[in-house]
């Protein structure tokens, strides 16, 4: 056991974490040239193990995520259990538990942040936004005209699928279950001739595209009544225009794949959108939104939300990102987009720097007073 | 230390290699309604859904949706370019295959966009380049879109698009037309762009030009005085020339207007898309002749001795525009004012295709669509039925002393027009999508009731070794051996024929297609009672989901079964369905209906 702390707690397992982690941060920046930064992202740094093509060759390398852990086991043992506990070097103490809060921090963005965006035209309202890149398959109740109650199937319960594979879905209040097949990540409906496809519709698979948000996922779906044991089979579009309905016992159900959705605790109206240019381009020189939040139990509130100016509230964050659309002439109606964020640890990696800077600036304090100690007592003798 | 650390590091790994997410999971969330509530969405065909309600794959033109109100547009597509989802203002939308920041797009504006000096000029300033004056302006070329002469600009700087960040070296090819309908008395404007890395698009003026040349509104009514020079036409099979012709669907669901047409009249005034997914059939008036029918004239007729008459049956999706626009546009094309709706409600019937259709005879000075030439004394006779999805019209114009004398003729040939069977065609759109269907577990040899995946209640004995692959969507049955599968698939109809499907599994195979006497020499087993060629085809698979298998092999017969038509396919590597055809051959013969 002893063998074991002090292997996790050694320099020499730290140098090579680190050195890992340069590695991997060079070859994920590189890989980037080739593949979308999502992707990237989830191959070299969200994962526990990867496979790098160098030249080739295929690697294996730790994912970031496996080092990560590893690094905070590293640090935890090293600098805050085994280092001297007389408060000799407060600083590095100090310097080393900012490391570690922002690891925490890295590990509940990761696990615990949503983001996505949010598109108002003028006078339009909303309290939800969509994720750019995640998906979901949303089962719809309709009545009398309108939404009713719905279930969500995260992307993670399907995006692992393989063409090849099936898989089903239940719930016991459904009447039915739905069966996926032919999961592809990004597709293209073609008509087909014959004996192929679905609704006369096949999903060949296309590359991944260097920009993941423009991704389509698509799949086919069957829906099997659990009473008779009857079929519809139909297809699931990313970038379908509406979604495919399907009538199960005298009721209909509408089934859409697309972008993951997140409610808001509060709405949006956008009141008013302003766009200054550069005098004779199209370049904006300052773009603004005014909105207005509102949320039961309190009074409603005008907010400006620009660059660098993002409204915060209730763990939530929306950023001026963007506005459309492309090509808009004057005169035109423009909407707003807000990049919105969920993170409970958004100003931890803040805090953090924080903590490290105090750290290090109480440690080189300490070094410059022992110096000047040494040097005053050199003199002296 | 070195197990240890070893130790480390494979645990994990071994953790998630042993989470195989399973084959069935409950759905996790389930959401309340908010109190403010969605409205239903609109139940939809699949191609209203996917945003396609044209076909658009279909040939080498590529045919997409106008959001404003059913016009579409076409053009040919350059080498390394490919079609991405149109968007509201890009009714064409493209990009380079391998250079996906380099786009082209088309953008039709009613209401003349702001016209041409601010969308040039606004153009320039998205590249960073000052305003040109009037003169430079005038002073632009031109280059032919729509067969009109359109305003070219090229621009280079560093290009910003909507609220991103400048992209340096950039180049823009730019076209725009504007131009005043003379029916709507209506400014429209088109604009063609291409936008990318300035040293990709040094390459692709050419692509440039050939989108901007092959680009052609499609004409969202009946009218088409210039036919479409696409392939796709899939005439009648019988060679007789007067009695009962069936015409197969057409290649593409879209009439189109040839790159010389003038462009388009406002979306307001033909609001319509063309279909001609189902074969129609007809009897030919005697002293009448066919003419090479056009992607809208699913029957396009003369009369012997007068080239100046013409007459021709369209059908469209939709409404194609209601019945009193269509007639008062006709009445329009022929000088004459627009009736009242009760004036139209009088308007005599006469039965097409199973409904009562308004008869109007319209004398007048035939303009026609294009206006270019006027005839005077010319007579139009013109049917319209209209029923919940499709829009039916027969339309004769000509002289009038001539059609004075053809009218039986015209209502004897609008009588005789039926829903006809549809001539196979290899290009043939696929087969509606049979009704909702019943799963249908079932023994090797038992038989399986009728209804669902197998509406036709068909039975079969599985070869020794044969695991049932389990229900698969729009399957019979599947069978699995090793890599192979075999499958039953069963469509109504022809569903594209025989030979059609046969050399479209060629296709699929890497492989040459096969002409007439090469499909009639193939090779025949017995099927359902028949005899039915046998595919024998070895090469390179690309299935529906586009990933090539190397060195595969495939067996598959196509046995039309009377209102049905079965597919028997073997797919897997060559040499496992090289020990498997003995085996194929004999599951094909076991099966009974």
């Amino acid at each position: 056991m002893k063998k074991l702390f002090n292997f996790l707690a050694s320099y020499g397992f730290a140098v090579v974490l680190l050195i890992l982690l340069t590695i991997l941060t060079l070859f994920g920046t590189l890989e980037q040239a080739e593949s979308s930064l999502y992707d990237v992202q989830n191959k070299y740094f969200n994962s526990f193990f990867l496979t790098h093509d160098l030249f080739g060759i295929p690697i294996p390398l730790p994912g970031v995520y496996l080092l990560s852990v590893l690094l905070f086991i590293n640090l935890t043992c090293g600098a805050l259990i085994r280092v001297p506990k007389e408060w000799k070097r407060p600083g590095m103490l100090i310097a080393h538990f900012g490391i570690l809060y922002m690891l925490v921090a890295g590990f509940v963005t990761y696990h615990f942040s949503t983001s996505g965006q949010m598109t108002l035209f003028p006078q339009e309202r909303s309290n939800k936004y969509q994720s750019y890149y995640e998906w979901e398959i949303e089962i719809a109740e309709l009545e009398d005209g309108l939404y009713g109650r719905h279930w969500v199937i995260p992307g993670e319960q399907f995006i692992d699928m393989d063409v090849e594979d099936t898989r089903e879905f239940f719930h016991p209040d459904l009447p039915f279950d739905l069966m996926l097949e032919n999961y592809v990540p990004n597709t293209m409906p073609q008509p087909t001739p014959g004996d192929e496809g679905v609704e006369g519709f096949t999903l060949p698979a296309k590359p991944l595209e260097m920009e993941a948000a423009q991704n389509a996922a698509g799949a086919y779906a069957m829906v099997l009544d659990k009473k008779n044991q009857e079929v519809q089979s139909g297809l699931l579009w990313g970038f379908s225009v509406a979604p495919w309905i399907v009538t199960v016992e005298g009721k209909d159900y509408a089934i859409e794949l697309r972008h993951r959705n997140w409610e808001l605790p509060f709405t949006i109206t956008l009141d008013e959108f302003i766009r200054d240019l550069h005098a004779r381009t199209t370049m904006a020189s300052n773009f603004e939104s005014v909105v207005t939040k509102a949320e039961p139990g309190e009074a409603d509130r005008k907010i400006n939300i620009r660059m660098n100016e993002p409204l915060r509230h209730k763990g939530y964050t929306l950023f001026q990102s963007g506005w459309g659309p492309q090509n808009a002439g004057p005169g035109d109606r423009l909407f707003s987009t807000f990049s919105v964020v969920k993170n409970p640890a958004d100003q931890w990696p803040l805090y953090s720097c924080i903590v490290i800077a105090v750290g290090l600036l109480i440690h080189f304090l300490q070094k410059l007073v022992s110096y000047l100690r040494a040097e005053n007592r050199r003199r002296a003798s | 230390m070195r197990p240890i650390a070893s130790a480390l590091l494979i645990l994990p790994l071994l953790l998630s290699a042993c989470s195989e997410p399973p084959a069935r999971q409950e759905i996790p969330e389930v959401r309340e309604p908010g109190e403010v509530r969605r409205e239903a969405p609109p139940k939809l065909d699949v191609r209203q859904r996917l945003g396609m309600r044209s076909d658009s794959a279909m040939g080498s033109s590529q045919g997409v949706d106008d959001p404003l109100g059913g016009i579409t547009f076409h053009h040919e597509m350059p080498e390394g370019w490919e079609k991405v989802p149109n968007t509201s203002l890009r009714q064409v939308n493209l990009r380079m295959t391998d250079t996906p920041e380099a786009e082209a797009y088309f953008t039709f504006l009613p209401g003349g966009g702001g016209g041409l000096k601010a969308n040039l000029n606004r153009w320039r300033g998205q590249m960073g380049q000052e305003p040109l004056s009037d003169e430079a302006i005038a002073a632009l070329p031109t280059r032919p879109i729509f067969g009109q002469p359109a305003t070219f600009i090229l621009i280079d700087g560093d290009f910003v698009g909507m609220g991103t960040e400048p992209k340096p070296d950039y180049r823009m090819y730019g076209l725009v037309l504007t131009y005043s309908d003379p029916q709507s008395q209506q400014d429209q404007a088109f604009f063609l762009k291409m936008t990318g890395p300035r040293a990709v698009l040094e390459g692709q003026e050419a692509a440039f030009d050939l989108i901007a040349s092959s680009l052609h509104a499609v004409a969202p009514g009946d009218e088409h005085t210039h036919d479409d020079d696409h392939a796709g036409h899939n005439h009648g099979a019988e060679g007789d020339d007067h009695a009962g012709h069936n015409h197969g669907p057409e290649g593409d669901d879209h009439g189109a207007e040839g790159a010389e047409a003038a462009p388009m009249t406002s979306p307001k005034a033909a609001p319509a898309e063309a279909e001609g997914e189902v074969g129609y059939s007809w009897n030919v008036p005697e002293g009448w002749s066919e003419a090479t029918p056009s992607m809208m004239r699913l029957a396009n007729l003369t009369v012997d001795g007068h080239d100046n008459v013409e007459c021709y049956f369209t059908v469209l999706g939709g409404t194609g525009g209601g019945l009193e626009m269509n007639i008062n546009r006709w009445r329009q094309q022929m000088g004459q004012d627009g009736l009242s709706s009760e004036a139209i409600a009088a308007l005599p019937k006469h039965p097409l295709l199973g409904g009562d259709a308004t008869f109007v005879t319209i004398d007048g000075t035939f303009g026609g669509m294009s206006g270019s030439t006027s005839q005077e004394n010319f007579r139009m006779y013109g049917l319209v039925h209209v029923d919940e999805s499709q829009a039916f019209f027969v339309k004769m114009t000509g002289p009038q002393a001539v059609l004075a004398e053809q009218e039986a003729q015209f209502l004897a040939f609008s009588e005789s027009i039926s829903l006809g069977p549809v001539a196979p065609a290899a290009e043939a759109p696929a087969a509606a999508a049979p009704a909702p269907m019943a799963a249908n577990p079932h023994g090797v040899d038992d038989p399986t009731p009728p209804g669902g995946n197998n509406p036709q209640g068909l039975s079969w004995k599985a070869p020794e070794g044969w695991v049932d692959g389990g229900e698969r969507l729009m399957r019979v049955v599947t069978y699995e051996m090793g890599e192979t599968q075999c499958y039953i698939t069963s469509l109504p109809g022809e569903a594209g024929g025989v030979n059609g499907n046969l050399n479209r599994w060629v296709g699929q195979m890497g492989e040459a297609q096969l002409d007439e006497a090469a499909l009639a020499d193939l090779p025949k087993i017995s099927v359902l009672g028949q005899e039915a060629p046998l595919l024998d085809v070895t090469g390179s698979f690309t299935g529906m989901s586009g990933g090539t298998q190397e060195d595969y092999r495939m067996l598959g017969t196509v046995v039309p079964a009377g209102d049905y038509t079965m597919f028997i396919k073997m797919i897997g590597p060559d040499a496992e369905v090289g020990a498997q055809k003995d085996n194929f051959v004999a599951f094909c013969a076991s099966i009974t209906q």
